[in-house]
């Protein structure tokens, strides 16, 4: 569902020579799983994650999101494709309903939709509140909500629980886990490693814009002799236990 | 057909989120409701006390029995009797001049009754000012009233039904005022008042949007990042007409009296060129927020934009541009040809403007700005 080959992404800067964020990364994701992305920040999690999504083009590699080219067909892309990210923002002064529909409308779904959005996510007794007035935690189940109104075949989500309470990070990887359910595949970063054990099928661990370590987790326990994801992630970035 | 549905779809949304704005009440429409009929009212109250500055010049020559110098002065001109009343309002030592008068056929010239309605005394009047040339036909209609009024009645007819007096010519000098062509003046005001609230509708939101990562989210959809800054334009642009309406609503309901100086039908006829010209202004602040990293920023690149945005209304004011060149062509435009071309200038100068607008936020510029909210 997911290719990643070769790829490589540099920042200009101002003075000197450019930033390389990720390089020479390669992975692949199978349709339904849910795949981690970790790695301390600056790792270049982000940076992969705006590629697949269409939003910066790579320097160099390829990738493909549902069978399409993200530098060439990249309408094609968006349209299998959910996107979250930390700074992933909705448009103020419109009603959840109206947010919902827009999105619906934008990716070319009958006004029905939105209503089935609404209950699958619990935000139909929130419907007419203004966006500016919901909780965190009911913000971000919107913006999950209206990235998957048109039930992508994979979605991003670039750390979807920072900021979020217990409860509502409980809750949204519910929401996760039912996507997965639902036969969608899942990028994922996070920097909380039990909540990249709880749900990802596989992790790769990224460090300085490169894959250190790729694979299911049990794989890399066993590989690393760690009896937890965080100790894998410590003995392969080689940081103090 | 895609790009069509999505542009239209965020248009509306946009208006929907404009208005609201609190800011779209305070800086648009209130002025526009209350604020402009207050100037008015400012205005007209301003004029009534120079109302005593009003000077006209007659023929020295004026008809035997014609009260004239009395009327004038009943309505608050100082008259200036001359040989050649005509040369001293070419001289522009008056506001305006009687330069001929004659007796008409009237009630005086036939002796009966039934041609009553024609006038008693024709006046030709040279003047391009509107406040005094009513005051002076207020008095030509006046003059000799009470005689007149006597005749008919004693020859059995009713006074209300006659006219004594008519000025037969209104001759209004078509020199520029102040070197300004006065409608390129006007529509270049209304252009750059429009242009100082583009700022607030699109550069700002546009800053807002990027640093609270909606555009980010925008971006990440499948329709057209050009669709997204031709929504805002356009969104604007409608806001703006409806504040012009509203302007003109107001000018013709509350000031009927003015209302012959602009009228319906060439409201129309400058509607597109000031809609396209509105365009090219609003395309200007959409690229403002496109490139500036901060609200600072924004703040600062758009005095840049108020710049070259003036700069092209005066040069459309005062020189003789281009009928194609944006803004500047449309502010000049005399011929029906003209304002097509202005047209076509302001649009294409849009399409291109909003066209690298797209690119940039596509490859060079930050969809997302620091200090989001979450």
């Amino acid at each position: 569902m997911i290719v990643v080959e070769g790829l490589r992404r540099e920042w200009p800067v101002s003075r000197g020579p450019p930033v390389v964020a990720v390089d020479d990364v390669s992975f692949h994701v199978v349709k339904g799983e849910i795949f981690g992305l970790l790695g301390p920040n600056g790792a270049g999690k982000t940076t992969i994650m705006q590629v697949l999504a269409t939003l910066t083009p790579p320097t160099a590699g390829r990738a493909r999101v549902a069978g399409h080219d993200v530098v060439r067909q990249g309408d094609a892309v968006r349209r299998h494709l959910g996107y979250l990210s930390t700074t992933s923002g909705l448009p103020s002064r419109l009603t959840v309903r109206e947010c919902v529909v827009l999105f619906a409308r934008l990716h070319g779904l009958p006004a029905t939709v939105p209503g089935d959005t609404l209950a699958r996510f619990r935000l139909d007794s929130f419907a007419e509140r203004y966006v500016e007035a919901l909780s965190t935690g009911m913000r971000q189940r919107l913006r999950i909500a209206c990235a998957t109104v048109h039930r992508p075949p994979v979605v991003i989500l670039d750390e979807p629980t920072s900021g979020l309470d217990v409860i509502s990070a409980d809750e949204l990887l519910d929401e996760v886990l039912a996507l997965r359910a639902s036969g969608t595949t899942a990028i994922y970063s996070t920097h909380l490693m039990e909540e990249a054990e709880r749900i990802c099928d596989r992790v790769a661990i990224l460090h300085e814009g490169r894959i250190v370590a790729l694979g299911a987790i049990p794989e890399l326990k066993a590989r690393t002799g760690a009896t937890s994801l965080a100790e894998v992630f410590r003995r392969t970035i080689r940081l103090p236990p | 057909m895609r790009w069509l549905r999505a542009t239209g779809l965020l248009t509306w949304t946009e208006a929907l989120r404009l208005s609201r704005t609190g800011q779209v009440f305070r800086y648009f429409l209130v002025p526009a409701l209350v604020g402009v009929p207050a100037l008015v009212l400012v205005a007209v109250l301003i004029s009534s006390f120079e109302m005593d500055k009003g000077r006209i010049a007659i023929p020295a020559e004026s008809p035997v029995g014609l009260p004239l110098v009395a009327a004038l002065e009943a309505e608050e001109l100082s008259v200036v009797v001359s040989d050649d009343p005509g040369a001293l309002w070419e001289r522009g030592e008056v506001d305006a001049a009687i330069v001929h008068i004659e007796a008409g056929d009237g009630i005086g010239g036939r002796g009966q009754l039934e041609l009553a309605t024609s006038e008693a005394w024709l006046f030709d009047l040279q003047s391009d000012d509107r406040a005094v040339s009513g005051r002076v036909e207020s008095a030509v209609e006046a003059v000799a009233e009470a005689e007149f009024d006597a005749i008919v009645s004693a020859s059995g007819g009713r006074p209300g039904d006659v006219r004594v007096a008519t000025i037969t010519q209104w001759d209004f000098k078509e020199e520029p005022f102040l070197g300004f062509d006065l409608p390129r003046a006007i529509r270049a005001y209304a252009l750059f008042t429009m242009g100082l609230i583009s700022m607030f509708f699109l550069t700002l939101p546009m800053v807002s949007d990027r640093r609270e990562g909606v555009t980010e989210t925008m971006r990440a959809l499948p329709s057209p990042i050009t669709a997204m800054l031709w929504s805002r334009t356009l969104a604007t642009t409608g806001l703006q007409l409806v504040g012009a309406a509203l302007f003109a609503a107001n000018f013709f309901l509350l000031m009927p009296l003015l209302a012959g100086t602009l009228r319906f039908p060439s409201l129309w006829v400058e509607l597109p060129g000031f809609a396209a010209a509105l365009l090219v202004t609003n395309t200007l602040f959409v690229a403002v927020g496109v490139v500036s990293g901060s609200a600072r920023a924004a703040n600062n690149i758009s005095s840049l934009a108020f710049v070259a945005q003036l700069g092209l209304l005066v040069f459309g004011a005062v020189g003789d541009p281009w009928p194609g060149v944006p803004l500047a062509g449309v502010v000049a435009a005399d011929t029906a040809a003209e304002r097509a071309l202005g047209v076509v200038g302001c649009v294409l100068f849009a399409v291109a403007n909003l066209t690298l607008c797209g690119w940039l936020l596509r490859t060079r510029v930050s969809l997302v700005l620091p200090g989001g909210a979450a």
